[in-house]
């Protein structure tokens, strides 16, 4: 009698083992053979593209800081010409004031800190759009930053300039075609309490986000901020002469 | 016998097994889940869009290079002023305070002739809806746009206030006339590309596209306001 029990036991953890066997190779076999054929070849392939890609990112790392140092040499010769004549130093403050306003050199001063967030909470039920951020949000925040009175603005480290634009491209958004990924951090320079009144204004951009959506948003105010230039292809923004 | 006690033991290596192996093959699960996100042609955009960023970059260097080769290797004096000059002109029309003029497109947004009265909201152009527009038109590689005559700078807002959509202090009504210099085909594509045809459509808008070889669109009539930021200083 004992030992029958035990053949039960035995014969039944048995099965689900050879259950278990089975299914594991179905799993497999399905994941391999299906959505998804990773044979060692294109496993080849992915890890070359991967490197290509962060080879390519070192170099772009570098010749950003090239552009720097050159832009550098520019202005301090641009400085000594503005030190020997008198029109030449008029000459230089509006052209420092104008890749300011343009976005072309680093600026600093004081502003505010938006961060967008995806919502951390996954919704079991409801619509998942609520809880992302898209790109159309950012669009509202600095269209309203920039309408009370912002005087430059950065997302992510992208410096906004004339031809700047957030857009969506399948699952992520390029500003100024650079992927940028959530935590979105809208770094604006102007007057700080001007800036975070009109964001959160009555009916306003902020209280917006809040009521139909379901993103973490914050607000910072900030006494000194540091914006990058913009790199890009500035050559495309020709002079009426060159067209 | 002595396998009585041994099969409470086999037992407990059999279950242990069971164990491990689903642990295994969850753990495996995941780890599959998490490769999936990122899979090969995700990788291949990336990189074309490293690629093109590496491009910009080098036809920026080259400029900078240009002028600052223009700059130590002066005629005389006067020369070097001139190539001060040429920056700023280039720089100014960068940012809409000057003219600029080239090939491009017009686009006009106007009503629809209406069969029947659907009432004020449905046939309103919204701030959003116009900001939608102008952010394709320069991601499609637009240089300069003007609205209505207002150009489009770097701080340039487009809002509701009230019944009215402001571009900056300015209001703007229909019909609105969007000038824009760039390719005319690429950023006519652009436009049907993203459905602005069928998207005006339904709020009782047309939207009518002409190629043009010239087109002149103004400076920006304020003046970029500067009160809060400052260059940074290296080594500060």
């Amino acid at each position: 009698m004992k030992i029958h029990r035990i053949h039960i036991y035995l014969a039944l953890v048995l099965l689900s083992f050879g259950f278990i066997v089975s299914y594991s190779i179905q799993f497999t076999k399905q994941t391999t053979s299906g959505t998804l054929p990773y044979s060692d070849d294109q496993w080849e392939k992915k890890q070359e593209l991967q490197e290509k890609l962060i080879e390519e990112q070192a170099q772009i790392q570098e010749l950003e800081n090239q552009l720097q140092s050159i832009k550098h040499k520019v202005s301090e010769f641009e400085k000594k010409m503005g030190e020997r004549q008198a029109e030449g130093k008029e000459l230089l403050s509006e052209l420092e004031e104008v890749r300011m306003w343009v976005g072309l050199v680093p600026v600093t001063g004081p502003g505010v800190v938006v961060v967008l967030n995806d919502s951390k909470e996954v919704p079991d039920l409801g619509n998942v759009n609520d809880f992302i951020v898209h790109e159309e949000n950012i669009r509202q925040v600095v269209n309203e930053l920039f309408a009370s009175g912002a005087e430059a603005i950065s997302i992510n480290g992208q410096r906004l300039t004339t031809v700047s634009s957030i857009r969506c491209v399948g699952p992520t958004v390029l500003v100024n075609e650079v992927k940028v990924v959530p935590p979105f951090e809208i770094s604006a320079i102007g007057g700080p309490d001007t800036l975070s009144t009109a964001l959160n204004m009555p009916q306003g951009v902020l209280q917006n986000l809040k009521d139909f959506t379901n993103i973490e948003i914050k607000l910072e105010k900030k006494d000194k901020l540091d914006l990058p230039a913009y790199t890009g292809d500035t050559q495309k923004l020709v002079v009426k002469e060159d067209l | 016998m002595k396998s009585k006690k041994q099969i409470p033991l086999i037992i407990t290596a059999i279950s242990l097994i069971i164990g491990f192996m689903l642990a295994v093959q969850f753990k495996s699960y995941n780890a599959h889940a998490k490769t999936d996100s990122k899979d090969i042609s995700q990788i291949r955009q990336d990189l074309q869009k490293e690629m093109e960023r590496h491009r910009r970059i080098l036809t920026d260097i080259s400029k900078y290079d240009q002028l600052l080769y223009e700059y130590e290797n002066p005629l005389n004096h006067s020369d070097s002023l001139k190539v001060m000059k040429e920056e700023l002109s280039r720089i100014k029309a960068l940012g809409g305070l000057a003219e600029m003029e080239g090939s491009g497109l017009v686009i006009t947004i106007q009503n629809a002739p209406v069969e029947e009265e659907d009432g004020g909201y449905l046939s309103t152009i919204f701030d959003d809806d116009l900001r939608y527009v102008v952010n394709e038109l320069f991601g499609a590689g637009a240089h300069g746009i003007s609205i209505n005559g207002n150009r489009v700078t770097p701080t340039t807002a487009i809002r509701n206030v009230g019944d009215e959509i402001q571009m900056d202090t300015k209001i703007i009504r229909l019909p609105y006339e969007i000038k824009v210099i760039g390719d005319p085909n690429v950023l006519e594509s652009a436009m049907k590309l993203r459905g602005f045809e069928e998207y005006f459509a339904i709020v009782n808008k047309k939207i009518i596209m002409k190629k043009l070889d010239k087109i002149v669109i103004p400076a920006y009539d304020g003046k970029g306001m500067i009160r809060y930021m400052k260059p940074v200083k290296e080594g500060s």
